[in-house]
Parts: C-alpha cells; structure tokens; sequence
C-alpha cells in the first residue's frame, strides 16, 4: 500500500492547477457545491488507477476518462490534462512519482522504474475500491442480496476464483458429452462383434468357443485365455488372408440393417419431437430467441475475454474485472434461454447416441457392398454415413440444431430412398453365392472376428478414458465448490466479525451490543443488523440513514482488511459519511486512523468548511 | 500475505490429492495451470483430464 505526499493537477475533472502537500497524513477537504472537492479525489484516483470511478458503471453509459476526464474547456487537449502524484511506498521504503496524463491513462511515467516500485503501484492501479464514493457505500448496504454478493465478490476479486468455477463446470459439461458418445461407440462395436460371433453374451467364455470352434476347423491351436493381446486369428498365415468375406457373418450384418431399418422412423422419435416444440416456443416468443441468441454469443465472448477489450464488440472497458462482471451479468438476466438452452442440447446427445448406433450398423454393410462390387449402394452408404456423422457436430449446437428443423420434421435420419431396395438386392445377391467351404469359413470368420475385436477394444479403451476423465473432473469439481465454500463462510464470519466491531465504535454511546449477521447462500449474500436488540433486521429497515452511511463505511473497512490485511492505508473516501452526525463522524475519523481531522488545505475556491 | 484466490488453489489441490478419483500427475498439471495461468480455460481442464487410454475386456 502507499501514502500519499503531494500532488499536482492540471486540466483534470474541475481543476485548472492545484498542488496539494498530504505530508504523508489523513487529509480532509470540504468548502461548498462545487468547488472541485470530488475533483481532487477523481484526480488522485487518476492518478493511482488510470480510472475514473465516477465515470463509470452503473448510469455512466456515454462517460468516459478520455472525453470526460480532462476540465470542460480542455476536451480537445487531453495531453494537458494529467496528475503527478509523489508516493511514499512502505512496504518498500522507497517514495516514487508517478505521471499519469489523461491521453494514455495505461501508461503512467514512473520515476524511479525500479521494479519493486512498478509492482508495488500496479497493485494499487488494479485495486480502483481504494475510492469510496457516497454513491458506492450504500450498495453494499441496501441493495438486494444477490446483489450484495456480487459487489463483494467483484471487490474481494473474487471473479477469479468464480472463472475457475466455471471453467471446471464447463469442463465436466464437457467430458460428460464426450464419455455419451464413447460409450455409444463400444455399444455399437460390442453389437458388431457379438453379432458376428452369433453367441447370446460377449463374456470371454462364449467368445473362446466361438472362435476355437473355427480354430479346430483350420487346425490351429484353441485360446485359453483371453487377454489384452490375444489375436483371434493367431496361425492363419497372412498369403491364406486372401479375404475377410464371410458369408454368414454378411447375412448376418444384413439382418442385423434390415431389422433395425424397421425401427428407423420411430428412432429418437421423442428427442426430435421435444426439439421441435422447443424450437416453436422460440419462434413464438421472439424476447426468448433474442436471450438465447444473446446468451450463445455471450457464452463465446466470455471464452475469449483476455484483457479489458470486448472480443464480440471492441469496446475498451475500464479492466478485464468489468467487462466480465457486464457479461455476466448479461447471461444472469436469461435463466429461462438457459434451461431451454440446456434441454435442447440434451436431446440433440440422445439423438447423437442413436446416429452412433446406425452408423455402427451402417459401416459392416458398407464395406460388404465395396467388396462385392456394389458401387452404388456403396456410395449411397458412404455418403448417408458421411451425412449422419456431420450431423452430430449439429446437434451439439442450439444453432445447429435450429438449422435442422425441416429434417427434424420430416425425419432427422434422412434415409435415402434407395436404400431399402438396395439393401434387399445385396442381401439376395449374397444368399446366391454358394455357401463357403467349411476352411474359408472358418478363416473369415476368425479374420473378421478379430477386426471387429480390435474396433471393440479400441472403444473400450476409450470409454475408459472417458469415464476415468469424467470421474476425475468431477472429483476436481466437487471439492472446488468444497473448498470455496468453506473458505467463503470463513471470510464472511471475519467481515461479520469485523464490521460489528468497527460499527460498535463508532456507535458505542447507544449500540454498545450491536451484533450483524452476513448468511451467504448460493449466490446471496442476505445482511441482517441488530436494532437495539429487538432482533435482526435488513439495514434499511429501522436504522436512520445516517446509521446506514455509519455501517457502509465499517462494512468497506471490513472487507478492505479482509483485501489488504495489515497494509491498508489508503483510501479516498467522497462524501461517504454525508449523513452521519459530527459526534458519529469523529468516530468514524478515529476508526479510519484519522487522528488530525481539521482540514488544513482547501482547493481553490473553496468557500467554507 | 496470500490472496485468497492462492489459499483455496491450495486447498483445492491438498484436498484433491487425497482422493483416490485424481493421480498424482494429474495434480502436478492442475498446480502448474493455476499457477501460470490465473484464468483456466474450460479446455485447459479438459486436456489435462483427459487421461491415456487404459482398460480391457475382462
């Protein structure tokens, strides 16, 4: 933290030039409407931050440092508007300058350069709460308590420790998809594979008689056991792999196409209908399609933010913190765009699932049209597999899914027309064929058993993967939410703690036993306060608002060591006890370890005290 | 004096390292990424998650 020594304004908010010698003390300024008190403060505050508080937030849209910054008559000469402000740096026992003129706020002119010094005032330039407004003080006090939590969150930087939060929720969100989809995979090659065997189970005993039955047939030796390396076709040389058509298998594979084809149109039938409707109250309620539309564009914004300019619009902001607190903001505002976000999302996976599952169908009979020769039911096949495997990267987006609303509608498998009938001329064309030798059989059914084994196992392997992933997320997750849970009840009970202390000082004559209770619960931040021991009630209930003015000072305080510990010892505060008594006010000095109150400077103009 | 950002990174970590759901590697990577980068990614998450393949029929 720092003190301050002096400081020299030019051109800055109401103030032509002005030096002021702080001698490194509590200073206090007062004289009538303006004659430049809150100048001297947004020029310090310039000073140190490169900001202007007053000139941003909440009913500043169309403020800014950089037109509003400089005095009125010099808006077209920023460059003669700056504040030169000497430090003294405790921490580091060195003082410094620092120059910071309005036509680059981001660029102050320190002297000495030494590194120590920069850190140690670029830790006060990312800390602008060290001004304290009337305007600001209350909205810790009467503001709603979801409010509240955010303002105190915003102020104890606590958006980091939400963004990783978030982050780690996205991440779960994530490898919980992507754990769906490996899963459909091992069904659809476990299907596969258990459908060209031909036994009712895959366990290892059902698949050993399977195979060495074939085995004996060619003479092999019989596998014992299966293992991770087993192969299947282990002894059939790689001259006698002259093929992998197995007459049965491919009848079976047919079977397998034609009696799912059954099902087609009913698949998913559901999911489909539920999009459909969802995508109909959109269209019907045009605010709720603007918040969606809003809220996917936020979300991809907020992906991008690194640094205090907007990736969707440009827009400089004052810092990265406010810019993300707007976003945020912005993406609270449509709870209802979210959960019907989150359901549309959910059915475009179940439908994924399925299309995994027919593509799983779909390949075997594929490669069959190619090796007999059947070009056009190959291509139609490749291209329908092709076609379902983009769609998958559609159902994962709400706009991707609004752009398959006609196929939703008339059926999302788009099957092609041709392809019952093709399906039936290559299962007939392959009945035709003279069933295989006893040996050829046996061959291709080992050559093709272990492809499909393999294909299966790579989707084990991958599933397991996935869950391992998702369990470990999900662990990382849980005791994220733990630990910031914990760690913020405690910081809550020291603030409570803190700030019934402070206020008993300053209120010791009649509210010697004042108690406070902050409850932080998911996102609020609910503030009760004792009134004369009748009980806890909101601040805004009994208590006079100069009390109130009383309690958002103790509460800053509060939260500020909470910020700084020990080495807070420095703050501007504008106006923040305008309502309270001088007897409460003296209080309120001594509290803030204001042992010199009288005022020993007034900037020019300065009429009364 | 720590912020509190760093004192729950901390705890975070301890308190991972004790369930049997993350490897140790895994905690190595997570106690890099929070200490080089105070704004993780959700994809930062992901890949280190995402773990080698293991695991066959049994």
């Amino acid at each position: 933290m720092i003190k301050l020594e002096t400081a020299h304004i030019e051109e800055v908010r109401g103030i032509r030039k002005l030096d002021i010698d702080f001698q490194k003390s509590t200073f206090g300024i007062s004289g009538p409407n303006g004659s430049g008190k809150s100048g001297v403060i947004d020029a310090i505050e310039f000073g140190l931050t490169g900001q202007i508080g007053r000139l941003t937030g909440r009913g500043t849209k169309g403020l800014s440092v950089s037109e509003h910054g400089p005095h009125v008559d010099k808006t077209k000469f920023p460059d003669a508007a700056f504040v030169e402000l000497k430090v003294l740096l405790p921490g580091i026992g060195k003082s410094a300058t620092i120059t910071r003129k309005v036509s680059s706020p981001k660029k102050p002119k320190i002297v000495p350069g030494d590194e120590d010094v920069k850190a140690a005032l670029a830790e006060v330039a990312d800390h602008p709460e060290v001004t304290l407004s009337r305007r600001e003080i209350l909205r810790f006090i009467l503001v709603e308590p979801t409010k509240r939590s955010e303002e105190i969150q915003t102020l104890l930087k606590l958006d980091e420790i939400g963004q990783t939060r978030g982050a780690l929720n996205t991440a779960q969100n994530k490898l919980q998809a992507a754990q769906g989809t490996a899963a459909a995979l091992v069904q659809s090659s476990r299907d596969a594979l258990q459908l060209h065997l031909q036994i009712p189970t895959l366990l290892s005993a059902d698949l050993l008689e399977a195979v060495n039955k074939r085995r004996k047939v060619l003479g092999l030796l019989e596998i014992a056991e299966l293992t991770a390396d087993t192969k299947l076709d282990a002894g059939i040389s790689a001259n006698d792999k002259t093929s992998d058509f197995n007459k049965k298998s491919a009848l079976g594979d047919l079977n397998a196409l034609a009696e799912a084809a059954k099902k087609f149109p009913e698949l998913a039938r559901k999911q489909a209908a539920e999009i459909l409707a969802e995508l109909a109250k959109l269209e019907a309620d045009p605010a709720l399609l603007t918040a969606l539309q809003k809220r996917t564009l936020i979300e991809k914004g907020l992906d991008l933010v690194d640094g205090p300019e907007c990736p969707l619009c440009d827009t400089p902001w004052e810092d990265e913190q406010h810019l993300r607190s707007h976003l945020k903001a912005k993406l609270a505002k449509s709870e209802a765009a979210r959960k019907l976000q989150q359901s549309l999302l959910n059915n475009g996976t179940a439908i994924t699932q399925e299309a995994i599952r027919v593509i799983g169908l779909l390949v075997p009979v594929q490669k069959l049209a190619d090796t007999l020769g059947d070009g056009p039911f190959t291509t139609l096949l490749t291209l329908w597999k092709a076609d379902l495997e983009a769609l998958k990267a559609s159902f994962a987006t709400v706009d991707g899914l609004t752009g398959l609303k006609a196929r939703l509608t008339t059926g999302w498998l788009g099957i092609p027309e041709a392809f019952s009938k093709r399906l039936k001329a290559l299962t007939e064309k392959i009945e035709a064929k003279p069933d295989q030798t006893a040996t050829l059989d046996a061959q291709t059914f080992l050559t093709t058993a272990q492809l499909r084994l393999s294909d299966y196992r790579e989707a084990m392997r991958k599933n397991k993967a996935a869950e391992i992933a998702l369990k470990s997320v999900k662990a990382a997750y849980d005791t994220y939410c733990n630990v910031l849970e914990d760690e913020l009840n405690t910081l809550y009970e020291e603030v409570q703690k803190d700030f019934s202390t402070f206020y008993r000082e300053l209120n010791g004559d009649d509210e010697s036993k004042f108690t406070a209770k902050l409850t932080p619960s998911e996102g609020k931040l609910d503030f009760d306060v004792n009134f004369y021991e009748r009980g806890l009630f909101p601040p805004g209930a009994y208590h006079s608002e100069g009390h109130q003015d009383g309690m958002g000072v103790c509460l800053y305080l509060a939260l500020m060591k909470r910020l700084f510990g020990d080495r807070f010892t420095f703050a501007l505060l504008d106006d923040v006890v305008m309502s309270v008594d001088v007897g409460h006010r003296c209080a309120c000095r001594r509290r803030s370890a204001c042992p010199r109150s009288p005022p020993r400077e007034r900037p020019r103009g300065s009429r009364s005290a | 004096m720590a912020t509190l950002q760093q004192k729950i990174a901390e705890k975070f970590l301890a308190r991972l390292a004790k369930s049997k759901d993350v490897d140790a590697a895994t905690i190595v990577e997570l106690r890099t990424l929070l200490a080089d980068n105070k704004k993780p990614k959700a994809d930062d998450f992901v890949r280190i998650f995402s773990l080698p393949a293991g695991g066959d029929i049994k």
